[in-house]
């Protein structure tokens, strides 16, 4: 019955398509309800199983033939792409996938329908509508709890192996790219601004999901066009100064791509943006130095342990003041990349970087890391570096460190530094403590696991744990082991972790509604996130505003000759066309109008005043 | 609440750490770490730097997982998935170009956003009347003295390993005689790590040649052999518009030789890996060899599948030294599973078989030419349904038609003239994702005894090593005219091997 409905239907549109122009978004409005009462859409009613495929094929068929019918109507198109779709919730996933699928389809449709869909609108009197690519990361980014729970969907159907269900956003990204690898170079440059775009946004799934696609973009293109994304994203990487969402969407980008790029390119990157510049130092922090080239490798971590180095002298030299560390924390920052990109620990540039830590922890002292905040961010930075460098590290200095992390921990501190803390933790399972070592280094450890373990963040005791597991696994010393956890409370987590029980798993019903709660509060957060920026920019703009009245107008650029010359020129080529016109028409005794005697003599005088002007100035 | 999470976050990094599931799972695990960060940043559990850390640590996993091209860890970025989508689709990627340039991506509204953020916050932790405190005093407890002075003194012992002053190593670059020493090291380690690379390398060279058959001529490369650095850059300029595939293929063989020419004298280190120039040109020239016949077969399927990713640097740990034949599997998307195959092998089966032939084969007989699908034929709705029925979808799903269900060996289509015979076998193979072979009946006769016989078997074995082929016979006719014109004896032999072999004829009347 429901084919026969849908059938007959879709037979209407396909003959009347002309007349229908005003139902569009009717249609769309139709595509979705129909979407929406099938799974995966999660106000599907529940069905046996056998029934609900019978139905969907039933269902889905039809609206893809609808589809086929009513893509290359304008109107359908800007009611799909429009801006500030209003949705209900239970149609967000619905449109999402519509897009996808129009996506799919329009593969196989002429130019003139590609233009419609992937351009969106370039005139202002048009109906404004987004490029496909845009509307399909903003739909994306609607399906919050869809994307968590996670929602299930058919994944591409390949020779011989069986269907999987796929995630949402594995779904999306098969279908984004394979609608990239048709792409015809006009709506290339589309494409890219619609991953810039979804890049800078506040939602961090959404431009992983723009990331995978511009990977795949990168690998698939030529090697030359990844170079040039890549020196753009360098750029941006540089102008944004700030820790900000941006940044860090772009930094993770940057890390990927640079994989992607030939050795000589990426010697070019580093010749365009030299390690040696500290302003070119925010770019580096984000490369992960074992994606690039022994040439291009070398290169930048001889220029930035050099930079690090020059750092800490010119802070020796100036005194170790405070209001400096700034730049040495920079510098340290990068250091940390260099680091992070050795796999064998005996190289040259460890050692400068050992030499380098070491006199900065000498200088550390708890008290003033307490008082200090921009210090703990050099204490974090050098628990960093010092976890890679663990190997090569005095105990001495270990010892010094566990002192300062004491007393950071013992009062409320930032995540960041926590996290730090355990990575260095975990670092020191791997080193040996000599015997005369022991009784200073040990107990100290074993009370910070103590502490960390007990840590009231989820996300924290998660690491605490993962940390713990990883030190108990490889250390030597059982002993910290048990004197970590002498806490009933804190043991029986450890134990339950590495024993691997979980708790009962919420059942689906609650964990939906906590979903939708969470749903709300995240978009609420990417909203204020993306609203502070632009007050930020209202606030710049107010300022400038308020600091000089009103703007002042641009001076202008011409120089004054240049614009005497442009008016003359414009007036000779007029009054010689003038000329031409009376002396033709004089031939053809076709009498000029009478007014061009008086206009003539009123020019006249209008000559004399500009000489007269001249003479009197 | 945060009780769930947790619970989630551990169910899920359990599932990681038990090294049992899929890319795929791996990958969604990670982005359900992502969102769960992500969620704690918003509901203010975490810190923005927190977040940041966090953020970066598992966004490098999951890139791991995503970007790599090992079948086994890797996702390989959904190439195989995207492309089976897109693959009777034309490839546009080398004629993008990209409309941002480094000034007009600065006035994109989002980044105009992002930049004028920037200069909004921005203040310094210090407060001002802090500036001048210096950091780490010098006298301090009596408990703490004696360990400064050890640290103190391993300090010293450090500096002599390095460089005398640990300034003028700001100066150091590669000309610098000083620098010499450290760089030689990795070098050395390049040159050794180098090799097991050069070697994965060739095999997949056929895939760039692939992606573009047109752009790229053969890079089988210099007999000269690249001895100076100075010819090596020229060669990658006059190579550049080429893929990085190649560039990676030239750049295994040649940085490395450059290196050692160059290194040769001075850093014996390198010397277990030392190759002359002489050397390295016949690894070459023998590649080149064994792969001759993988490169046209891939030239051939070019009219099929036309896409394939570019290269992927190793992820450093992350990735391991990927053979090189289930990676082939991996981009190609299974299309031919037994071409495969080591070279060595399909040099054995063809070894019998003069090269003359198989070159003609491959050049002229595979078929290259447009994807059709099958709309491009129009009528033949029933042709269309029974071969679809009882050709291609065997071919895409092997797995359902085995037994009593499988597929039958050969069809015959036949007909007058220019009713789409042609056409429908075509359109089989670029819908199957087969190797189309496409030979006339009468070019298998020949006038010289044996030839014509070679010919067929040549293709046949050629076809099998091609795995899953189509082999198109035209006119097929020809081949079975009556026996008492010309030939009789060398026709009918071809005969019996034609229709023993499996395939399918067209018949024109």
């Amino acid at each position: 019955m429901c084919r026969f409905f849908a059938n007959t239907l879709v037979h209407y549109i396909k003959e009347f398509k002309f007349f229908l122009t005003k139902y569009c978004s009717c249609f769309h409005q139709l595509c979705l309800q129909i979407i929406s009462n099938f799974p995966p859409s999660m106000c599907a009613p529940t069905l046996p199983s056998a029934l609900s495929e019978e139905l969907n094929a039933a269902a889905r068929v039809p609206i893809d033939a609808l589809l086929l019918q009513v893509l290359p109507l304008r109107p359908f198109a800007e009611a799909v792409l429009q801006q500030d779709l209003r949705l209900s919730r239970d149609h967000e996933l619905p449109q999402c996938l519509l897009l996808v699928n129009i996506l799919g389809q329009l593969a196989t449709q002429p130019e003139e329908v590609l233009q419609l869909w992937y351009t969106g609108s370039q005139f202002s009197e048009e109906t404004p509508r987004l490029p496909l690519y845009q509307a399909l990361f903003a739909g994306f980014r609607r399906c919050y709890t869809e994307r968590q729970v996670p929602v299930l969907l058919p994944g591409v159907m390949m020779k011989g192996q069986a269907q999987v269900q796929v995630t949402l956003h594995h779904h999306v990204c098969v279908q984004l790219c394979a609608s990239v690898a048709a792409l015809p170079p006009v709506y290339f440059p589309v494409l890219e601004r619609c991953l810039v775009d979804a890049v800078l946004q506040a939602d961090t799934q959404t431009a992983l999901l723009a990331a995978d696609v511009w990977c795949f973009t990168a690998r698939y293109g030529t090697a030359e066009l990844c170079l040039h994304h890549v020196l753009l994203i360098a750029q941006l990487v540089k102008a944004c100064t700030t820790e900000c969402y941006q940044s860090y969407h772009l930094g993770l980008l940057l890390k990927r791509m640079v994989f992607l790029m030939t050795p000589n390119h990426q010697m070019e990157l580093v010749v365009r943006f030299p390690p040696s510049e500290v302003e070119n130092l925010p770019v580096w922090r984000h490369v992960l130095l074992r994606a690039l080239s022994q040439e291009a490798r070398h290169r930048v971590e001889t220029d930035i342990i050099g930079l690090s180095q020059k750092a800490l002298t010119d802070w020796q030299n100036g005194g170790y003041k405070l209001g400096r560390v700034d730049k040495v924390n920079a510098a340290l920052l990068s250091l940390l990349a260099v680091v992070r990109g050795h796999s064998s620990p005996e190289e040259q540039c460890v050692l400068s970087a050992m030499r380098v830590i070491t006199q900065l922890w000498i200088r550390m002292s708890p008290e003033q890391v307490q008082t200090h905040p921009v210090l703990r961010c050099t204490l974090q930075l050098l628990l960093s570096v010092s976890a890679i460098l663990v190997k090569n590290i005095e105990h001495q200095v270990i010892l010094q460190a566990l002192l300062c992390v004491h007393t950071v921990v013992s009062q409320e501190c930032a995540e960041q530094l926590l996290l730090a803390a355990l990575e260095f933790l975990c670092s020191l399972g791997k080193i040996f403590i000599p015997p005369d070592r022991q009784n200073q280094i040990l107990p100290r450890l074993s009370s910070l696991f103590g502490v960390l373990l007990s840590d009231r963040s989820w996300l924290l005791h998660q690491h605490a744990l993962e940390a713990f597991s990883q030190f108990a696994e490889i250390t030597n010393h059982e002993e910290v082991i048990s004197q970590s956890l002498s806490e009933e409370d804190t043991k029986t987590k450890v134990v339950n972790y590495l024993s691997k029980t979980v708790n009962a798993q919420e059942d689906v019903e609650s964990r939906l509604q906590r979903l939708k709660l969470e749903k709300v509060l995240i978009e609420q957060h990417n909203e204020s996130l993306e609203n502070n920026t632009e007050n930020a920019s209202n606030k710049v703009a107010a300022d400038a505003v308020s600091d000089s009245e009103p703007c002042p107008k641009r001076a202008r650029q011409e120089t004054s000759a240049e614009e005497y010359s442009r008016y003359i020129q414009t007036a000779e080529s007029a009054l010689k066309a003038l000329q031409a016109l009376a002396e033709g028409k004089a031939n053809t005794t076709v009498p000029p109008p009478q007014w061009l005697e008086s206009r003539l003599q009123e020019l006249q005088t209008l000559i004399t005043h500009i000489r007269t002007a001249r003479h009197t100035t | 609440m945060s009780g769930a999470h947790l619970d989630e976050w551990q169910r899920r990094s359990f599932d990681i750490s038990s090294g049992n599931c899929t890319p795929e799972q791996t990958a969604d695990a990670y982005r359900a770490h992502i969102l769960s960060i992500q969620y704690a940043w918003a509901s203010s559990q975490l810190s923005q730097a927190g977040m940041a850390s966090l953020l970066r640590t598992y966004s490098e996993r999951y890139a791991a997982v995503l970007d790599s091209d090992d079948p086994r860890t890797g996702l390989n970025n959904y190439a195989e998935s995207a492309l089976h989508l897109a693959r009777s689709q034309r490839n546009y990627s080398d004629k993008w170009e990209s409309s941002l340039t480094m000034e007009s991506v600065l006035e994109l509204p989002c980044v105009q956003k992002m930049i004028q953020a920037g200069t909004g916050g921005g203040g310094s932790l210090v407060a001002p009347g802090d500036v001048d405190i210096s950091v780490g005093q010098e006298n301090r407890g009596s408990s703490l003295s004696a360990a400064f002075s050890g640290v103190r003194s391993e300090a010293a012992l450090f500096k002599p390993i390095g460089p005398p002053q640990p300034k003028t190593e700001v100066n150091i670059t590669a000309s610098n005689p000083a620098a010499n020493i450290t760089s030689e090291r990795p070098r050395g380690c390049d040159g050794i790590s180098g090799n097991p690379n050069s070697f994965s390398r060739p095999p997949a060279r056929p895939q760039s040649v692939f992606s573009h058959p047109t752009s790229v001529p053969p890079q089988g490369n210099p007999g000269p052999a690249a001895g100076t650095q100075n010819y090596q850059s020229s060669f990658f300029s006059t190579s550049n518009p080429s893929k990085r595939k190649n560039f990676y293929n030239t750049d295994g063989g040649d940085v490395g030789r450059g290196q050692h020419g160059g290194q040769a004298g001075t850093d014996p280190r390198a010397g277990s890996n030392f190759k002359t120039a002489r050397e390295q040109f016949i690894v070459d020239q023998h590649k080149k060899h064994s792969h001759q016949s993988q490169r046209g077969q891939t030239a051939g399927m070019a009219a099929t599948v036309k896409k394939s990713l570019g290269a992927n640097r190793p992820r450093g740990t992350s990735s391991k030294f990927v053979s090189p034949v289930p990676r082939q599997e991996e981009e190609e998307g299974g299309t031919s599973h037994n071409s495969n195959q080591e070279p060595q092998i399909l040099d054995e089966r063809l070894k019998n078989f003069e090269p003359k032939i198989i070159e003609l084969i491959m050049s002229e007989i595979m078929d290259h030419g447009p994807p059709i699908s099958w709309d491009d034929i129009a009528g033949l709705e029933f042709a269309k349904t029974t071969i679809k029925e009882i050709v291609v979808w065997p071919m895409l799903r092997p797995d359902i038609f085995t037994g009593l269900r499988g597929p039958p060996k050969g069809i015959l289509l036949f007909g007058p003239p220019g009713t789409g015979k042609t056409l429908i076998g075509k359109c089989i193979a670029c819908q199957s994702g087969a190797t189309f072979f496409s030979i006339s009946a009468s070019s298998l006769t020949s006038k010289w005894v044996g030839e014509g016989e070679k010919m067929v078997r040549a293709l046949f074995a050629i076809a099998r090593c091609h795995q899953p082929a189509v082999i198109f016979i035209d006119e097929i006719d020809s081949l079975v005219v009556p026996a008492d014109r010309r030939g009789a004896r060398l026709i009918t032999q071809n005969k019996d091997r034609v229709l023993g072999s499996a395939g399918w004829g067209s018949h024109s009347s």
